[in-house]
């Protein structure tokens, strides 16, 4: 029998940090980057 | 400190960056970390390696467009708010010795300038290729999607310019190109510039002198204290 609701499967998130184990040194100031958007700020 | 150059004290720091050239930030971000390597006691024992990023894969290879054109066209960005955005990351770019020119700069799919800069790696000119090819975006607004620009670029440099058009013609090192942007993937790198120090400290961002010159005391102190 059919279920009435079909669960939409989890999205995968992209890590907002790095892995493979990196520490993140970071900084107070605004520092700027560019995202693969072509946003930059 | 005793001054050994044996074990891990003997080897450079590696510095892996991902950027693109047409990322202002990736431009600002290659000056303040060269003047953080030229300020440290250890600078001369740094070795940096430059890895592929695109900010717009899906860019028409060949078309350029005013920068400030594809920002207004594709986010919506009014000229006022391009043009402030522009004045201050321009005078944090004077502060490092650049020379921004934004009203000039083009958008292009940047494969080919990456191809470039393999080449200038095969034949070590990484660093030097990379330079120039920020210069000519943001100080010179050339068209870095012409292949004759770049391989003229690549010809003031002491490469030969036949080999620069061979390689662009032949779409060359491309496994080198999709390797790098795999490598981001993996690494999670969600914008640019992104610097990763001996494969253990990140640095997102162009961020300012000092957190770079910390990132490499770090990066020196973990060659007193580790074993090779």
């Amino acid at each position: 029998m059919e279920p009435d609701v079909v669960e939409e499967p989890e999205e995968i998130v992209e890590p907002a940090t790095p892995v493979a184990g990196l520490i993140r040194l970071e900084s107070s100031d605004d520092a700027g980057a560019c995202s693969p958007d072509g946003w930059c700020d | 400190m005793t001054g050994s150059v044996f074990g891990r004290a003997a080897e450079p720091i590696l510095i892996d960056i991902w950027s693109d050239v047409v990322c202002p930030f990736c431009y600002l971000g290659h000056a303040v970390l060269a003047e953080a390597v030229e300020q440290h006691p250890h600078g001369s024992a740094v070795r940096i390696r430059y890895h592929s990023f695109q900010l717009n894969p899906g860019f028409a290879p060949g078309e350029a467009v005013l920068a400030d054109d594809y920002l207004a066209q594709s986010h919506g960005m009014p000229k006022a708010q391009i043009e402030a955005s522009h004045a201050q990351l321009a005078s944090r770019g004077a502060a490092a010795g650049l020379d921004y020119q934004f009203a000039k700069a083009q958008m292009v799919n940047t494969l080919d300038a990456h191809r470039v800069i393999h080449l200038a790696k095969a034949h070590g000119q990484e660093s030097a290729m990379v330079e120039r090819l920020f210069r000519a975006e943001f100080t010179e607004g050339l068209n870095l999607a012409d292949h004759g620009i770049l391989a003229d670029l690549a010809a003031e440099l002491g490469l030969d310019r036949a080999e620069a058009v061979q390689t662009l013609a032949n779409k060359g090192y491309e496994k080198d190109i999709r390797a790098d942007l795999s490598r981001a993937r993996e690494l999670g790198i969600s914008g640019v510039p992104f610097f990763v120090f001996d494969n253990k400290r990140a640095v997102s961002g162009a961020q300012p002198v000092e957190l770079f010159r910390r990132a490499l005391d770090l990066a020196w102190e973990d060659r007193q204290t580790q074993p090779a």
